[in-house]
């Protein structure tokens, strides 16, 4: 490999010298040739017009002797092998032979048109000249010649050339292996070096100058600033590679990568420290040792959904830690994709939300705990009522004995309305541990009976459409608190003789797969919700009511609705004259038997 | 031209044609001195002395024919002092017996003289015609063409039979 550009640049020199000299002498052959030819014709028909001079007199007189004396002079031209002389008829006069061997051949006088003298394909060529005495045609001279003489020079020609190749060849080998080192000895010793940079995998190697400044040391330039280049890249990508190693092993979360088959090949160190594993453990899906065998078969399966979908990954499940213990993590994997959109990698984090979950439950439960005072309030204002009443009543019976009757039966209805009101107020407390069959129209009722007296106190009409056969599978003290707070706060944000609306009905959820269920909506005509305030409304500790609210309600309410695996949206309007606001919930008939289903978050917000 | 100009052996011409060609040939090898002014001669003539032995022959030969620039012409003669405008003059064999005087007569006379009257060239003659092997040739008296100042080209020597009386040639 090394010997190949320097014996291509000694080929290519002998090549170039070998021709050119091929060249050169065939130009040279060529016109000499053409001139060898062309002198000896010229000879020819000089010694044809001699001839022909000197046998006028011979033929006008009709003396062949004389005419063969004069072509006896051919003899002093050893190349002329025929000479004669015609009569103006074409008839043959005297003739010249050389050699015995062709003596007394008469030849016919070949036409001009038939003479063309083309070596090789005339051995012999021919002069035909004719012979004028005033003008007048007297006899014509024949000379034919061989053309030992052209091929003599030929041959000649030939082993000169051939002499001179030899010696030119020489030549060229001579300089050309003289020269070529100066041109291959940088290129091979170039190929040298990046052969070794490849072997050794050494990019600090660097290609001395030449000196020159030919294309050679551009070559050279340009090769060890590739090797820069490649040296300063290499740096970079290994800092930036350090980097995102530090970054990795510094975030709270434990993080990996998947290749795009879904394969991990590496985990940052907070995941060793976790789950109190090594490396080699990890090869080769060790990951799956970590889960809880319950939830192991789901993830896995939604997993493989998202490497062949490309669908980002989310997902909560638990993994052990070294302690044994589970905790749960909320898993988050999105693909990295190349430039033509197809994955390279994917990268996952794992953050555990044990904390966040015990936090959200303590919420949850102070919340209830303040919805329960909240009611108890609520409560208190609509059995003191009745109370009044009650005690007023018994007032009047004992001072009017005879009217006493009707007064204790009126009593007597205050009474039931107190035990009713009870009886709802009950149902908040006392629920069930597995879900339970139950009317939601009915649980609509007994939230509405506990707010009569807040919609009479503020002349609100009301206008219900409740379907008998809207039952779903649940928690009715959880359903029962959605409607409780949904109504309150839609009585708290209407005006005095304001309109609610509120709507139960069997349906369909409105994704591709529909499930059946019942949707319950609730109606105001409120000043509305402002849509920059729309996507706050479920968080939680968000209140516009500074005072009175904990800003906890709907974010309660969003949590046990996702708890029934069903979805909530909102559309308000704050046009003025259209304003209010609507909440649509819909609850599936049955729950799925899986608590990590993911959150499903469906509030929309419409200006 | 060519079968007038040159006998062709092959047809058998008679002796007489072939010596009729000759007598147009001689002209083409043969300088006359210059003349000039009234002595120009207006045509090129070939005169017969005596009885005519090519009857038309030389005639045909002659006419349309040109030499050296000058129409030919062809004349026989009865005397030799009628030879005034001749430039060849073929003396028959009727003259034989009074050569001597012709050629006397003609001494000078820048004319060509021919003849095949046998010694022809030994009494004075210029060109005799001799027959060997049945082909017509010719001697060349050169002494008389010196005399009479006519030039005769060596190639029409070459082909002479014999050329006497001149160290010139052969």
């Amino acid at each position: 490999m090394n010997e190949s550009i320097a014996k291509k640049l000694t080929l290519l020199n002998v090549i170039a010298s070998v021709t050119a000299l091929l060249c050169a002498s065939a130009a040279f052959f060529a016109y000499d040739w053409t001139y060898a030819r062309r002198s000896l014709l010229n000879r020819m028909s000089i010694e044809a017009q001699i001839i022909g001079y000197n046998c006028i007199t011979p033929l006008v007189f009709n003396d062949p002797q004389s005419a063969q004396r004069t072509l006896e002079a051919l003899r002093a031209s050893p190349h002329i092998i025929y000479g004669a002389v015609y009569t103006p008829a074409g008839r043959f006069f005297a003739g010249y032979w050389r050699g015995a061997k062709m003596e007394g051949h008469l030849l016919p006088l070949p036409a001009p048109s038939q003479i063309r003298n083309r070596f090789p394909f005339d051995s012999e060529y021919a002069v035909v000249e004719p012979i004028f005495l005033h003008d007048k045609l007297v006899g014509t001279v024949y000379l034919r010649s061989d053309v030992g003489e052209l091929i003599a020079r030929l041959e000649s020609y030939l082993t000169i050339l051939g002499i001179m190749s030899l010696v030119s060849l020489g030549v060229a080998l001579v300089v050309s292996r003289t020269a070529r080192e100066a041109i291959s000895s940088p290129i091979v010793r170039l190929a040298e070096t990046a052969r070794l940079i490849s072997r050794d995998n050494n990019f600090a190697v660097r290609m001395e100058p030449t000196g020159s400044r030919d294309e050679i040391a551009v070559l050279i330039n340009s090769f060890n600033s590739m090797l820069s280049e490649i040296q300063r890249r290499d740096a970079a990508l290994q800092e930036s590679e350090a980097q995102f190693r530090t970054l990795a092993d510094s975030v709270p979360q434990l993080a990996w990568m998947a290749e795009a088959d879904g394969r991990l090949f590496w985990y940052n160190q907070r995941w060793y420290d976790y789950t109190g594993t090594t490396p080699e453990q990890m090869l080769g899906g060790g990951w799956e040792s970590l889960h809880d065998s319950k939830t192991l078969p789901d993830v896995v399966k939604r997993w493989k959904a998202s490497i062949q979908t490309g669908m980002r990954f989310e997902m909560v499940f638990p993994l052990r830690g070294k302690n044994g213990t589970y905790r749960d993590f909320l898993t988050i994997a999105a693909p990295l994709r190349d430039s033509h959109g197809s994955i390279v990698r994917w990268f996952g984090t794992n953050t555990d939300i044990t904390e966040r979950r015990r936090a959200e439950d303590a919420l949850r439960e102070s919340e209830k705990l303040a919805a329960t005072g909240r009611l108890a309030a609520s409560i208190a204002h609509e059995i003191n009522n009745p109370l009044e009443a009650l005690a007023n009543l018994l007032f009047l019976a004992k001072r009017q004995p005879s009217k006493s009757m009707n007064f204790l039966v009126t009593a007597e209805q205050e009474l039931d309305r107190i035990a009713e009101i009870t009886r709802h107020t009950l149902g908040f407390y006392r629920d069930t541990s597995t879900p339970v069959k139950m009317s939601v129209s009915e649980i609509a009722d007994g939230v509405l009976a506990l707010y009569d007296r807040k919609l009479r106190f503020k002349k609100i009409s009301l206008i219900k459409r409740f379907s008998q056969d809207a039952t779903i599978c649940g928690f009715p003290g959880e359903i029962r608190q959605v409607l409780a707070n949904l109504v309150a706060n839609a009585i708290e944000a209407m005006p005095v003789e304001g309109r609610l609306k509120i709507k139960i009905s069997p349906a369909r959820e409105f994704t591709a797969a529909g499930r059946p269920g019942v949707r319950f909506t609730i109606l105001d005509n409120g000043p509305g919700i402002a849509s920059e305030q729309m996507t706050k409304i479920f968080e939680p500790f968000y209140t516009t009511k500074k005072d009175v609210g904990t800003g906890l309600g709907l974010w309660l309410t969003q949590n046990l609705v996702r708890k029934h695996q069903g979805s909530i949206r909102v559309r308000s309007a704050v046009n003025h004259g259209r304003c209010g606001t609507a909440f649509s919930i819909f609850f599936p008939r049955e729950m799925v038997q899986n608590e990590y289903l993911p959150a499903q978050s469906r509030a929309e917000a419409e200006g | 031209m060519s079968a007038r100009s040159v006998p062709a052996a092959s047809s058998h011409p008679t002796e007489n044609d072939v010596e009729a060609a000759y007598l147009y040939q001689f002209g083409n090898f043969v300088q006359w001195p210059a003349k000039s002014g009234a002595d120009k001669p207006k045509a090129f003539t070939i005169c017969v002395l005596g009885d005519d032995p090519f009857g038309h022959v030389l005639e045909d030969t002659v006419r349309g024919s040109k030499m050296n620039g000058l129409p030919m012409a062809a004349r026989q003669i009865g005397n030799v002092r009628d030879t005034a405008g001749c430039q060849i003059l073929f003396i028959s064999s009727s003259q034989k017996d009074q050569l001597d005087a012709d050629l006397l007569t003609l001494r000078g006379a820048p004319i060509l003289t021919v003849s095949d009257i046998s010694d022809f060239v030994p009494r004075g003659g210029m060109i005799q015609f001799v027959l060997i092997d049945n082909r017509v040739r010719f001697e060349i008296g050169l002494p008389s063409a010196q005399i009479a100042g006519l030039k005769l080209s060596s190639q029409l020597l070459k082909v002479a039979v014999a050329v006497r009386g001149g160290a010139t040639m052969k």
